[in-house]
Formats: C-alpha cells, structure tokens, sequence
C-alpha cells in the first residue's frame, strides 16, 4: 500500500507541471492586465509601463513562469498584485471559512439523502418514491443564488432570526453561536443541492444491488430485512458512491463561488472570483496549483478508501 | 408418519405491469423426514418458484394464489412474516445455484457464517465464530481458521459452495433445500459436493429437496423424484421406478435424451421435439400435448389429474388412466444422421 502511495505521489509531479503551463498560458490570454485593473484611469502611460516593468509583466511569457516556477520551487507563492499581500497567507486566511462550510455543508447533504435514497430504492415505483425523487429533482434544479435569496429573505428579513450573510457578527467573533447561526443558511443552500444530487446516485446504486444473488442468501439467512438493506445491500452500493463524493472533496477548497458570494462567506470561491476580475496573476496561479493538487489528492483518497471498501481491491 | 413437509395444490402467480402470470399451478407433494426427493424439470418449469415459496421469499411481485404448505404443524403461507424469519436458515435452510454471486463480496466468509449462528443459535460472538469453524472444517474447507477472514473472491466455486452448505447447515435444518446446488461446478466438484451433502444428511437426519435438471445427480442421490412440467408435478415415484418405469410421455422422452456413451458415433441424440410452452399461453387441455408422441385428441380437451397407479407412483396423463396396466415404455425412435 504505501510503495503504491508513493508512486502515485511521484506521478503526480508531472501532472501537476502539465496543469501550472496551461493554466499559465490561459491566465494570460485573458483579455486586460493587472495594472489595468486596479489603476485611476487617469493615470498616465508612462507611470502604467512602469508599474508592468516593476511586476515583470514586460518580460516574454515563458520567463515569467520560469520565474513563477523557481519562486515555487523556494516556498514562495509570490505576492498578490492587487492587495500586495503574500499569496499565501491570503489563501491561509480563506481556507479555513471555506473548508468548514462545505465540509458541513458535504456532510448535511450526506446525511439528508442516505435515508431518503435508501428509502425511494426500497420502495421503488411507490408513491413515497415519486414523492423523494420528484423533492431531489428539485434541489438538484433548483439555482444556488435564487434559493439563497430567498432564504434571506425568510429567516433574515421578515423573521429576522438568522443573519444574511458574513461569518461572524462584528465585536462577538469568539462566540460559538453565533457562528452556527451564521453557517446554517449558506450550509443550507449547498445542502440542499448536494443532497438532490445523492439521493439519486444513492437509489440507482442500491437499486442494481437489491437484486443481487447474495441479498437472497441474506434473507434466507432469516435476517431482517433492514439489515439485508442496510448491511448487505448498502454496503456494496456505496462504492461507486465513494468515487463521486471523491470528485467533490476538491471543492472542499475550491469553494462555492456564487453561495459565497450570495452570503458574503469570505472563501475561496469570492477569493476566485476577486483575483479573476483584477487578475491578480500569483494568486490565480496559487489557487489553480491548489485545486489541481485537490484533484490528484482527491482521486488518491477514493482509491485508498475502495481497497478498505472493497476487499476484492488491493495494491501492490 | 406425519411427513415432513406437505405441499398441496399450491398455486402461485406473478404481478407483471399488465397482468398475472401464473408460474406454478397444483403442485403437490410431500417430503418425509431424512428422505432426499429429487425435483426435476426443464428451466422455467416452476422449480425454483416452488422452492423459494417454501421459504417465502418469492419476492414483492410473487403471490401464493392458492393452496397450502404445511411444515410441521404450520401453514407456511399463512405465518407471519416473523415466524417465517425464525424458521429461514434455521428449520428450512436453503443453497442455490450461483455460488460465484450467492456469497456478499464485501464481506469475509466468517462475518457471513456468523451472522445466522448467532441469530438463531442465540450465541455469543466468540462461540459462534468457534462454531463456524467446526461448520467450515466438516464441510471439507482445508485451513478454516483462517478462511474465516477471507473474502468470497479469494476461494474458488466449489469452495464457495462448500461455505453456503455450512452456512445452510449450520443450524442442523430439518430440510434443506437445493436449488441446482452443483449446475454451475465442473464435474469432479459436482460429485465431491453431492457426496458432502449425502454424508451431512446421514448426520443430522435432514431431508433435502434437491431441485436440478441434471438426471444423473437425481439418480446419484434421490429417493424419490417429481417431474415438472409447465408449472405442474407430471409423475412421482421412487427414484428406481421413475428410471425403470417412467410412464409420463415427458418423463420418457427425458430419459430417452441422456447421452450414453455406447452411442453410435452417427447417432443422433434423442431429443423431445417442439419446446417449453410460455406461462401467457398454456395449451388447453394437458399441457404436454403440443410435444407428445402419443397426444390423442382427448388431451387437447381436457386436463388429467395427477392419478395414483401404484403405490408412490403418480401420473397425470391420460394415457395411463385409460389402461392403468399397460406400461407406456416404448420410447421415440432413435433416429440416425444418415
């Protein structure tokens, strides 16, 4: 297992050279530069092509990312071109914002759509059924701005109960309770799609192992029938679910961008879009690394948790 | 005696999107304690529905429509679904054709074994995983300790087998049922796994139903046989009489179609011509008239009733109604290639 870990980890490396080009290439095809961006208009030529000279952006692409590159290779994310700030601690600062709410928010629609799916497989064609799936269809439909509104607009303006956005009340920072107050609405929101979406994964993937040969040898066992489910039935249905919650532990730091945006979250996903429109080349650089290496770590982990699920799994 | 278990006139049927079908119709027979009785018929003859009604576990669409099974004191198709778990893998335990797909792959073989002794033994896990291993080591498993933690994947068909027959056992049955336990094995294991359950069965006085198409295991193993056709019982009798004697047309032409090896090269092999009529369209009248040699416009009135012609011998054709005495051997000419 760990030889076949640190191979994956070494093959990684190529990988992620491969993404940093292109990425790089695409960040500067976008149309406008950072000096453009954040600069008084009435700010004369001379003094703009000396601000790009100063942040190298006058020198041949492929030297900028040889520098990018030999920055990276010294720990040295660079420096933000918008707020000056080193890259890294910006990210240290919206890291954590981020990961607790869609971790959370992960682990709700989790929870919400295990029952449900199982349920609506079970009975599958009953009314329950149409009911569940007909519910999850529309939290999968469902736009994440639309319903975030108006929830708001619900608990925040006419109940006045929940705040409407940010990740803490100014001057009570410490103060558990009111962070939970603040999670639940955002949480709520990506809940409520994550959990449509699994709901369906769940009831396809359990409906093609209920009628497996061994589930019969379950129940002429003389077990229980939701133990036949639950054991049995659930167990080997969820390992082609472990492959698509793999693919969104990435998004566990790559964020929500428009629930963050909606609720003010200070995330990665408004630090995405922030660096986007004053294309702030470092940190657009340093998020991209971040997520491709999410990506590569993410399938890493589905792998290692198959062979643990699945006996029939092994590495060598 | 009391038999053991008694299935009269059972009649079962299937919910499709439309209609019903109706799988299993009059089926009667009993089983006596200790005794092996041999079920044998062409696929979809209603064998498997048979037994799996037995366990109650035809699935949401099947439906008892009508009749009884009694085992023991009980009408298995009136009991609650309770009572109907207490006597699964505990009183009436079953194995089935697939080993390949009949064990859970991501469970070890001991978590399975264990699941059902504790459940119906009522012991402690400890004891139960002792017990197990003495169920795995009697039914030939080499190294049970440590097959125990193994997975399904790891063993081979015959091996699997062998843990489903434990596992059947494991709470000594009062009657087992098989279904094609040995259809899917090559076969050298087929023969190592009937003789494991014959010498099993010696044991602990369980009686088997032994559900298969392959007339070799029934004359290898059972005492008496029930031939099924279209859903119905065609012929019982004792396992000597039905090879000797066989007097349904059906019957015969399932004798005549087993390959022997002192054939001619160029013979060709017997077989009954036409094929299995669907469950939507049963012929009127006896249901093997379409494909029998010796249909007589009568049988395509009415149906015969299966029909005692000797003690432990029943019929359902016309034929022998007509003349019980005069046996019906002659079998359909052989014919050659050239």
């Amino acid at each position: 297992m760990v030889p076949y870990i640190i191979r994956r980890l070494f093959i990684a490396i190529p990988v992620l050279f491969g993404v940093t080009i292109v990425n790089f290439i695409i960040i500067n095809m976008a149309p406008g530069n950072p000096v453009d961006m954040y600069i008084d208009p009435n700010t004369s030529q001379e003094q703009l092509n000396l601000r790009k000279e100063q942040l190298g952006l006058n020198d041949p692409l492929w030297l900028q990312f040889i520098h990018w590159l030999s920055n990276l290779m010294h720990g040295n994310l660079g420096f933000s071109f918008s707020t000056y700030e080193p890259v890294t601690k910006i990210i240290l600062e919206r890291i954590g914002p981020t990961f607790e709410l869609m971790l959370l928010a992960l682990l709700v629609g989790l929870l919400i759509a295990l029952p449900i799916g199982i349920i609506s497989a079970v009975k599958q064609y009953s009314k329950l059924d149409y009911f569940t799936t007909g519910i999850s269809f529309f939290g999968i439909s469902i736009p994440h701005f639309f319903l975030g509104l108006g929830l708001i607009y619900f608990f925040a303006v006419k109940l006045q109960i929940l705040p409407a956005g940010g990740r803490s009340t100014l001057g009570s920072e410490g103060d558990f309770l009111d962070k939970v107050k603040h999670l639940i609405l955002p949480v709520l929101v990506l809940a409520v799609g994550i959990a449509g979406q699994y709901v369906r994964y769940i009831r396809a993937s359990l409906l093609e192992v209920l009628g497996q040969d061994y589930l019969r040898t379950a129940r002429a066992k003389g077990l229980k029938e939701f133990v036949v489910t639950n054991k049995h039935a659930l167990k080997n249905a969820l390992i082609p679910i472990i492959t698509i919650i793999g693919l969104e532990i990435p998004l566990l730091l790559g964020g929500a961008v428009i629930t963050e945006q909606v609720f003010q979250w200070p995330g990665m996903g408004q630090l995405t879009i922030q660096s986007i429109m004053s294309r702030d080349y470092p940190t657009l650089m340093a998020l991209n690394l971040l997520t491709a290496f999410m990506v590569l770590f993410a399938n890493l982990l589905t792998d290692i948790v198959y062979s643990f699920v699945d006996p029939r799994i092994k590495y060598k | 005696m009391r038999p053991l278990l008694e299935v009269n006139q059972l009649k079962i049927a299937f919910a499709t999107d439309k209609d019903e079908v109706v799988s299993v119709e009059e089926v009667s027979f009993t089983v006596n304690s200790g005794e092996t009785i041999g079920i044998v018929g062409e696929s979809g003859c209603g064998k498997s529905v048979t037994s799996l009604s037995i366990m109650g576990l035809l699935g949401k669409n099947g439906q008892i429509k009508n009749g009884h099974i009694l085992f023991g004191d009980e009408d298995l198709t009136k009991v609650t679904e309770q009572r109907l778990r207490e006597i699964r893998g505990n009183e009436i335990s079953m194995i089935f054709q697939e080993p390949m797909t009949s064990l859970n792959p991501v469970y070890s073989i001991g978590n399975q074994m264990v699941e059902g002794i504790k459940l119906h033994l009522k012991m402690s896990t400890r004891d139960a995983k002792e017990y197990a291993i003495k169920m795995l080591d009697k039914v030939g498993i080499p190294r049970a300790r440590e097959m125990m933690k193994e997975y399904p994947h790891a063993l081979s068909g015959g091996m699997r087998q062998r843990v489903m027959i434990a596992m059947a056992l494991a709470c000594k049955p009062k009657l087992l049922i098989a279904d094609e336990p040995t259809t899917a094995l090559d076969v050298t294991i087929q023969a190592q796994i009937l003789q494991l359950m014959q010498t099993l069965q010696k044991e602990s006085e369980t009686a088997i139903m032994l559900i298969t198409h392959d007339l070799g295991v029934i004359a290898e193993t059972a005492d008496r046989v029930i031939v099924m056709y279209a859903g119905q019982v065609v012929e019982e009798a004792d396992v000597f009489t039905l090879f000797k004697e066989p007097k349904h047309p059906y019957t015969q032409g399932l004798l005549a179609s087993i390959p022997h090896l002192e054939y001619e090269n160029e013979q060709r092999l017997v077989s009954i011509p036409g094929s299995v009529p669907s469950v939507k369209h049963m012929p009127k009248g006896c249901r093997f008239h379409t494909r029998c040699p010796f249909a007589e416009p009568h049988c395509q009135q009415e149906q015969p009733e299966l029909a005692s012609i000797q003690e432990g011998h029943k019929v359902r054709c016309w034929l022998v109604e007509k003349d019980p005495l005069k046996p019906v051997v002659e079998k359909p000419k052989e014919e050659s290639v050239r």
